[in-house]
């Protein structure tokens, strides 16, 4: 017999966990029930009957329940039960995290590493992020960021390394921007020094700019003491950093004070005007002093002058200004100017043509000649930018696909959960829940890792970066959103898939490998490492590059050469002197003196007047001075004709070398004893020498030609015996402050500088090993995990061969081939896109080598080789375990 | 039968109406729009309590307990409205009486349909 209170009671207990309902709303739903049931049975319906069709009209329940939900949370609030609510909440949360632990602990090596492979990704991509926003952030302290640009010219036809557009403008520029262009706010100039600073006992060189009176009303460089407006007004005023202050006055108030600055034996007092505070790691412009402009020698000389480029001119233009405008009124600018020229009258066309660059695109987008120092690459900073997703992405596909191959095993508490009347979304918050609780530890770790590479990393990147609340706080708060998301959403899919698992299936342990999702785990596994296939390739190439310039032979012997920079006037005047001195040490195999480093021939002249030139003909030549033993000391091969020699005095006047390049490009078959007019002296071709790298390999080849100048050296060359190094280096120091007591010994190993030309490059090479060999990790620790579960999954597959008289290689193989096949289609993938990438960097190499089919092997067998010995720890254990005890396991 | 979107639309004046004429508890208003409609209109419990919720909540309407009259079982929660209800009716009637004014325009006598 039908019993209307027991049919209501479970009715009742059905809703009574649901949190959308709450007693009231239970009460009134049955009341409603009971209303409906009653009026039915009046009209002659059996009672069974009328219950159901009341339950039917109350409408599906998952309806009801959705409806009842939206009203929920207004409900609480009404009733003043949030804070219970929340209290209940949180209760579960704990459950959850209590569950989330206990899973952990249960899974040490699960969770080991899912947490290193996270963390080692996320550190990775935050110290990319660090690196990319400080790139980014260059020149942007300065409040007139946005407005201020450098004023730049294009010299047509001036080919100098490689480029026509140079940095340096003349002097006068600056007061016509301020007189002639309404639009220009302020405009400022500088020039960049290098000198002898010297208080009291203290003397050392320090590097530092010159600027005019408007260099405070266009940067933001703030000043602690001093008046910005007007201590660059008077000449001989010096504005100290904050740190040099310290240096050389230590806690005493420079203020006032007179400092003496000596340059090339030119002693001038000057008086420090203001003490600035340190110039930010993230400007291009950089300065230990300032000094007025208004003290320069050379630029009241050529204030007048338009066609003396020396001088790097800024401009702020009002807020309202406009770019375009601006931009297009600069060219006239220079005809207005240069015109007047005979020169310019004759080639109108090699007239200047000024242009603007924004302040902020500087460091990145700039590669002038004359840049204010080594500026960065946008290039690398998508480079970087793409490694860092990459990395990312690996990581957390490796989240995603170990935690869905674990679900399988964790199938089983689903079920039970499931069974217990755990709603779909609890289980997804619980999952979701141990997802963040895992990234978070991950991100703790991230942090600390970052905290403890950043060091190495600025060193690496030559950039002063910082990890701090104050300077990063915002996208240290970024990043941890970015931690957090990341954890939700390789949480996600998981937490979506096994909260879908049905639980009698489950429970009966139906739950086997289903094609789909084998598929999308593999495609995780091929996209992984291929990137990592792709990060190899990238190194190697770069290494090979890197070889490829450090063992070249360049035509210049450059091993264990020490250059020695001299400023002292006197020392000019006692060579002969001090090159006997230095012979006659034992270690000593050879001096010369020169104006460059034989690596580093950067000065350039057009020359137009040589026997048999025709009008019009003009040649752009590299030159430099040397003195006696020059060829000699640096193995340079003469291809024809002779050294400068001490039996002609005459060589010394009218003597001149050429390179091979040089003497082709003058169309010449036979160089020696025609004449050439270099700098207004004729000069007479003695001998001609290989061609030698002279520039980076960046450059081709250019003509070359030197010539004596027993007066015009700033470096003295000497060639030292490799043993006993530091020894000579004090001899040579010695030396030295004998014959120039008023200055420090400064001195570089040719080695070193040639070098250092490469340094980008160099610093690309390691970046990129680093963060190749991570990606390799993070994919491998990914596959141990995938091997692992595999291997687990396949227990009684494998005790079943065992039996069956399989042998341990065969088994072994068995597990491993199908994620070789991964490695190999990865790499089939990488190869590819590493071959483009790498070539569009090698071609901006004038010298290079050509990607070889063994760099690929090479990156294909490293990846596949830690892939296979990933793999097959896991295999190996799996194909050695007991038969009998996996075939017992049920 | 009218459709579900119309009838989803009139829910809200219907409740407001019903309850301007007495108080009531959601039985009863299901029954009554039934029989004003010639049962062309027909809640569902699951729209009608929620709905009845959302307006306690926003103090359209209130609600309190009275002893069921029916036998057994739990109180009866009666609603009322509120005096922010009542002004919402007027407000609502309005927007009826607009959108039926204006149709009726539309459908009103049209010259050569009907006869002069």
């Amino acid at each position: 017999m039908f019993d209307l209170e027991k049919a209501l009671t479970s009715w009742r207990r059905t809703l009574v966990y649901n949190r959308a309902f709450t007693t009231e709303d239970l009460d009134e739903l049955e009341r409603h029930l009971r209303d409906q049931v009653a009026a039915l049975i009046k009209q002659g319906v059996p009672a069974k009957d009328a219950f159901r069709r009341a339950l039917q009209e109350m409408g599906d329940y998952g309806a009801v329940e959705a409806e009842y939900r939206k009203v929920y949370w207004g409900k609480r609030r009404r009733r003043h039960q949030l804070l219970n609510e929340l209290t209940w909440r949180g209760a579960m949360l704990t459950n959850y995290f209590k569950i989330a632990l206990r899973n952990f602990k249960k899974q040490k090596g699960y969770a080991l590493i899912n947490i290193a492979g996270l963390a080692v990704g996320l550190a990775c991509f935050m110290l990319i992020s660090l690196f990319v926003q400080f790139e980014l952030s260059y020149d942007t302290f300065h409040d007139k960021a946005d407005r201020i640009y450098r004023i730049a010219k294009e010299d047509p036809g001036d080919y100098y390394l490689g480029t026509n557009r140079f940095t340096v403008t003349p002097a006068p520029l600056v007061k016509a921007l301020m007189e002639e262009f309404p639009e220009v706010e302020y405009a400022t100039q500088i020039d960049q020094t290098y000198r002898l600073l010297e208080y009291e006992d203290k003397r050392f060189y320090e590097a530092g700019i010159y600027a005019t009176e408007h260099f405070f009303d266009v940067f933001t460089f703030p000043l602690l003491q001093g008046d910005p407006r007007t201590a660059l007004v008077e000449p001989n005023s010096i504005i100290l950093t904050e740190s040099l202050a310290r240096k050389y006055f230590g806690e005493a108030n420079p203020m006032g004070q007179s400092l003496t600055t000596i340059q090339a034996n030119d002693k001038v007092e000057m008086k420090v005007v203001g003490i600035a505070k340190d110039v930010p790691a993230n400007s291009h412009i950089t300065f230990d002093y300032l000094i007025s402009m208004a003290s320069s020698r050379g630029y009241a000389r050529y204030i007048d002058h338009w066609d003396n480029n020396n001088y790097l001119t800024y401009a702020a233009l009002r807020p309202d200004h406009s770019l375009p405008e601006f931009a297009a009124k600069l060219p006239a600018l220079a005809r207005k100017y240069l015109s007047q020229r005979t020169y310019f009258q004759e080639h109108p066309e090699a007239i200047y043509i000024y242009f603007p660059q924004a302040l902020t695109d500087i460091h990145l987008r700039s590669h002038l000649n004359f840049e204010f120092g080594v500026n960065g690459d946008i290039k690398y900073v998508y480079l970087f930018s793409a490694i860092g997703l990459l990395i990312l992405l690996i990581a957390c596909i490796n989240y995603m696909n170990l935690a869905t191959a674990r679900s399988v095993t964790r199938a089983r508490e689903v079920g039970v959960r499931k069974v217990m009347g755990a709603h779909r979304a609890q289980l997804m918050r619980q999952f979701m829940g141990e997802a963040i609780i895992l990234s978070g530890l991950a991100l703790l770790v991230a942090v600390t890792l970052v905290q403890l590479l950043l060091p190495t990393f600025n060193t690496l990147t030559a950039r002063h970066m910082v990890l701090d609340m104050a300077d990063t706080g915002g996208l240290l708060a970024i990043l941890l959103f970015l931690g957090l998301g990341v954890g939700i959403l390789a949480g996600s899919y998981p937490a979506f898939m096994m909260s879908a698992f049905h639980p009698v299936r489950v429970m009966k342990g139906m739950l086997q490998r289903r094609t789909g999702k084998t598929t999308l785990r593999n495609v995780l596994v091929v996209v992984q490492f291929a990137v990592t296939v792709t990060l190899i390739i990238g190194t190697l190439v770069v290494r090979q590059q890197l070889h490829y310039i450090q063992r070249a032979n360049t035509g210049v012997d450059r091993a264990h050469v020490v250059s020695i920079w001299i400023q002292d006037e006197a020392v000019r005047g006692q060579y002969a002197a001090l090159k006997q001195t230095l012979q006659n040490h034992p270690h000593v195999l050879g001096v010369t003196a020169s104006r460059h480093d034989p690596t580093h021939i950067d000065s350039q002249s057009g020359a137009r007047v040589w026997e048999g030139a025709k009008e019009g003909d003009h040649l752009a030549v590299y030159h430099t001075s040397i003195q006696h033993d020059f060829i000699d000391l640096f193995d340079i091969e003469l291809v024809e004709g002779r050294d400068f020699s001490e039996a002609f005095a005459i060589d010394e006047r009218e003597g001149m070398l050429i390179n091979e390049t040089m003497r082709q490009q003058l169309g010449w078959d036979t160089a020696v004893g025609k004449w050439f007019n270099m700098q207004g002296r004729r000069l007479h071709i003695l001998g001609v020498v290989k061609d030698f790298n002279f520039l980076s390999f960046h450059q081709e080849m250019a003509p070359l030609a030197l010539y004596m100048d027993t007066e015009w050296f700033s470096r003295v060359l000497v060639k030292v015996r490799p043993d006993e190094m530091q020894e000579t280096i004090a001899f040579l120091g010695k030396t030295m402050t004998q014959f120039s007591p008023d200055y420090p010994f400064e001195y570089h190993f040719l080695d070193d500088a040639y070098n250092r030309m490469y340094q980008t490059e160099t610093r690309l090479g390691s970046l990129f090993s680093y963060f190749a060999s991570l990606a390799l990790i993070i994919a491998c620790l990914g596959l141990l995990g995938l091997a692992t579960f595999t291997a687990s999954q396949r227990t009684k597959e494998i005790g079943v061969r065992k039996v069956l008289g399989a042998s341990v290689g065969s088994i072994v193989a068995l597990l491993s081939k199908d994620f070789l096949k991964l490695v190999g289609l990865a790499f089939i993938v990488a190869v590819p896109l590493a071959y483009f990438a790498m070539q569009r960097w090698l071609d901006g190499f004038a010298y290079r080598i050509e990607i070889s089919w063994w760099i690929f092997l090479m990156a294909g067998l490293t990846a596949l080789g830690v892939a296979l010995l990933t793999v097959s720890y896991q295999a190996v254990k799996a194909a050695l375990a007991d038969p009998v005890k996996s075939l017992r396991h049920e | 039968m009218i459709s579900k979107a119309l009838v989803a639309a009139s829910l809200k004046p219907f409740i407001l109406s019903l309850l301007a004429r007495g108080d009531s508890y959601g039985y009863e208003i299901i029954q009554q729009v039934h029989e004003l409609t010639n049962g062309q209109v027909r809640w569902t419990t699951g729209t009608l309590y929620p709905l009845l919720h959302n307006l306690e909540n926003k103090g359209l309407i209130a609600s309190f307990q009275r002893e069921a009259e029916g036998g057994p079982g739990p109180k009866r929660k009666y609603y009322r409205l509120t005096g922010k209800g009542a002004k919402a009716l007027v407000d609502e009637r309005q927007q009826w009486l607009s959108v039926h004014e204006a149709l009726m325009k539309l459908w009103g006598p049209m010259p050569g349909l009907t006869p002069a």
